[in-house]
């Protein structure tokens, strides 16, 4: 057994490992988190909208996104 | 992990949760630390999630991760969509996470804090977290349909129908009895009820700057309006000591109301843009920030807990709300242990968005088990409350006396001392002029909350600060519902006159809108003033309404899921479903006959009736309790008839009399596995 592992070429202490492995979870933890807020705030599926309707981010192309989210969120029960 | 390490610790998680069950149980006479619920519930939600709802993924619904789900064959951008299980799970987590796992437990805690917890542990893992996965994998095997579709495709035309005027009624009455929530924690309140008008500000001028200064950054914006939010609470505080401003809104309850009618309905025919969009976005901004904030609080500060785990009010007796504790205890709390509500949204959006059928497992079963900690979470916070200070908070004046010095007398005949002075002491720390008689739940949530948090965070100089931030965090949850709840009813009202007369299912026809509009808040403003008219104080009768209703739904919803789980030949399996069907068939039933029929007049509505006619009281007290009587009625009848047809569908289909075709979408290979997978 050894204490140091390698990776891209280069020899990590086993604490190096353990801190790159945190900072690694630590960021996919955040990643996901902010993905997940962007998604119940609406912003991803306004990105979507955007990628989809082939447009920049504008007030009318805002606007547009709304009308047309606005109608499936009007008729989604928010529950008890 | 080796397997022998893995079955040690979960003999160890099982061991520990056993232990923790055990102190809650069956501990007297000494306080016990919250942390204990906290560490019974973890451990209890642990063990289900890995063995009951892995068997239940095996077993009895077979999920197959080669088989594409809608998101991935319908994709539009739009509706369908595959998305990262974490993602969705805080989606559908959201979704599900309203007022009720935190009202319905406090309410509850007035038989102490051991019945409520137990069924909240129990009922989440047997009961709703089953229901919530099961209808979420159905509805993902058939496109994404909801409730009512599955319910008119695989039981009947009765059912379908059923579905609907149970959704329907389900909406009218859970709008009236927490706008009544809202009314109670705001009435005479400056402080608060400032606060809460200038949400409504706050959340225009959040829409204007949505869409005129940063298009598309609503995280951006929801973090401005939180910050104008808590501006509002520090705000409050100084009109509520400035007495030009506190006597403008120093507000009665019958004001209150009109203003949260007149509310419902702009709300309801305003563009969505302008008020609704906005103020959910800030809503579940505040909502998933104390949420987090309150759980961990009470890991950190770990505080005991001062109600007993059994009170005297175990006979049905109660002050909160009159009832024994089979089957109120389980009516009362529905959302933190089974909600037929959650099967709308585990059949609404939710399914569109799951990427593979074995996530069904973890945003369906593992986002229930969130929402049930959450309602342990309220449980803890109604707890750590002195008995006498949760009596005198959550009594009717019509209970317990008007006078101060006159409800601490009776509250303390029950063995729970309380003087007038400490209660006058604790609204002056919360900044109100009184705490007696302030039913709900939401007021003796918000001081359990102010309590947990003020004994470390900023110390009692800001408990004042911690309640109302409490109170504005429940009262804009609840008005968030109202404006949401009032809309999806007008669109379901507008569904429906449509096949009456065409124009009035036009949802843009100004006519159909202003029109379906003011029957749904009529509807829900009915029972909002028939509470605040109670002289029992309105939560006594539309809570357990409201739960019966919730949970009648929650009967429909397994009934679906009984039926298609005999269709697909696994009827030796039936019992997952099945054991919590019969459960709340026994509950809803028993409840819905005592509401209507008990000789007591503080349970039964007609004999509350009559009690009122002998006594020559307003006709229209009576007219609502004859209403209230007539409406539970014909619910139980209504979904009697929907079990009755399913179970003569399940009896056919095992006799082998009819066949057992279910409507599921035909089987497409996935191709999303192997292409992450490169």
């Amino acid at each position: 057994m050894t204490n140091n592992s390698r990776c891209d070429g280069r020899i990590l202490s086993s604490s190096q490992a353990k801190r790159g492995a945190i900072v690694s979870l630590l960021s996919r933890v955040a990643r996901i988190i902010t993905a997940t807020l962007r998604e119940i705030f609406d912003e991803s599926a306004y990105q979507r909208f955007l990628e989809r309707s082939n447009l920049q981010s504008t007030r009318s192309a805002f606007a547009i996104f709304q009308r047309e989210n606005d109608q499936a969120k009007s008729r989604r029960p928010r529950c008890c | 992990m080796p397997r022998i390490l893995r079955v040690l610790l979960w003999i160890a998680v099982s061991l520990l949760g056993a232990l923790a069950l055990a102190t809650v149980a069956l501990h007297r006479g000494e306080q016990i630390n919250a942390l204990w619920l906290v560490v019974a519930a973890v451990c209890t939600y642990a063990v289900g999630y890995r063995f009951y709802s892995s068997f239940i993924s095996a077993k009895v619904l077979a999920l197959d991760p080669l088989r594409a789900t809608p998101a991935e064959r319908l994709e539009n951008g739009r509706d369908f969509i595959p998305t990262n299980k974490w993602v969705v799970f805080g989606h559908h987590f959201a979704a599900i996470a309203g007022p009720g796992p935190l009202v319905g437990p406090v309410l509850a805690a007035q038989f102490g804090y051991l019945p409520g917890t137990l069924w909240i542990i129990a009922g989440a893992v047997l009961g709703g977290c089953v229901q919530d996965f099961v209808i979420l994998l159905f509805s993902v095997r058939r496109d994404g349909k909801s409730l009512t579709e599955m319910a008119k495709s695989e039981i009947g035309r009765v059912g379908g129908f059923v579905a609907y005027v149970a959704v329907l009624s389900i909406i009218v009455i859970l709008l009236g009895a927490t706008a009544l929530i809202v009314v109670n924690a705001l009435k005479a309140s400056p402080w608060g009820t400032f606060t809460i008008a200038m949400t409504m500000p706050i959340a225009v001028l959040m829409g204007f700057y949505l869409r005129r200064i940063r298009p598309g950054k609503v995280l951006e914006t929801s973090l401005l309006g939180f910050v104008l939010v808590l501006a509002a609470i520090f705000g409050g505080q100084w009109v509520s000591q400035t007495p030009f401003w506190a006597a403008i809104f120093t507000l009665t309850a019958p004001t209150l109301a009109i203003l949260i009618i007149v509310y419902g309905f702009a709300a309801s025919s305003l563009p969505v843009w302008l008020l609704l969009a906005p103020r959910d976005y800030l809503s579940t901004f505040v909502k998933l920030g104390t949420i987090s904030l309150l759980a961990i609080g009470i890991v950190v500060l770990r505080p005991s807990l001062h109600m007993p785990p059994l009170t005297r009010f175990a006979d049905g007796s109660g002050p909160v709300f009159a009832g024994t504790i089979f089957p109120f205890a389980f009516i009362t709390i529905a959302c933190g242990a089974i909600s037929g509500f959650h099967s709308l949204i585990s059949s609404g959006t939710t399914p569109k968005l799951i990427r593979h059928e074995p996530e069904t497992r973890f945003v369906g079963y593992g986002g229930m088990m969130a929402e049930s900690m959450v309602a342990i979470m309220a449980m803890i916070a109604a707890s750590v409350l002195q008995p006498g200070v949760y009596f005198a908070i959550n009594s009717p004046a019509g209970i317990v006396g008007q006078a101060p010095e006159v409800a601490a007398t009776t509250i303390s005949s029950w063995g729970f001392p309380l003087t007038a002075a400490q209660m006058a002491t604790l609204a002056h720390a919360v900044g109100e002029q009184t705490l007696f008689n302030r039913t709900g739940g939401a007021p003796a949530f918000a001081v359990g909350m102010a309590q947990i948090f003020s004994n470390t965070l900023g110390g009692q100089a800001v408990m004042a600060l911690w309640y109302h931030f409490a109170i504005m965090f429940e009262a804009l949850f609840i008005l968030t519902i109202i404006d949401a709840g009032t809309r999806v009813g007008r669109f379901m009202l507008q569904d429906a006159l449509g096949h009456i007369w065409k124009p009035l299912g036009r949802t843009s026809w100004y006519p159909s809108i202003l029109f379906t509009s003011a029957l749904i808040v009529a509807a829900w403003g009915n029972f909002l003033w028939q509470g605040i008219k109670d002289p029992l104080g309105g939560i006594n009768s539309l809570w357990p309404l409201f739960g019966i209703c919730n949970q009648l739904l929650a009967t429909v919803a397994l009934c679906v899921a009984t039926t298609i789980i005999v269709k697909n030949a696994r009827v030796r399996y039936v019992f997952v479903t099945l054991i919590p069907l019969c459960w709340l068939v026994a509950v809803t039933f028993t409840a819905s006959w005592h509401k209507v029929l008990d000789s007591n007049p503080r349970v039964g509505f007609l004999a509350h009736a009559r009690q009122l006619a002998a006594a020559g009281a307003n006709p229209r007290l009576i007219f609502n309790d004859r209403l209230d009587a007539a409406i539970t009625s014909v619910l139980v009848v209504m979904v009697a008839t929907i079990l009755i047809e399913s179970t003569l569908v399940c009896a056919r289909i095992i006799s082998g009399t009819q066949s057992a075709a279910t409507k599921e979408a035909p089987f497409v290979m996935t191709r999303l596995a192997a292409e992450e997978q490169l």
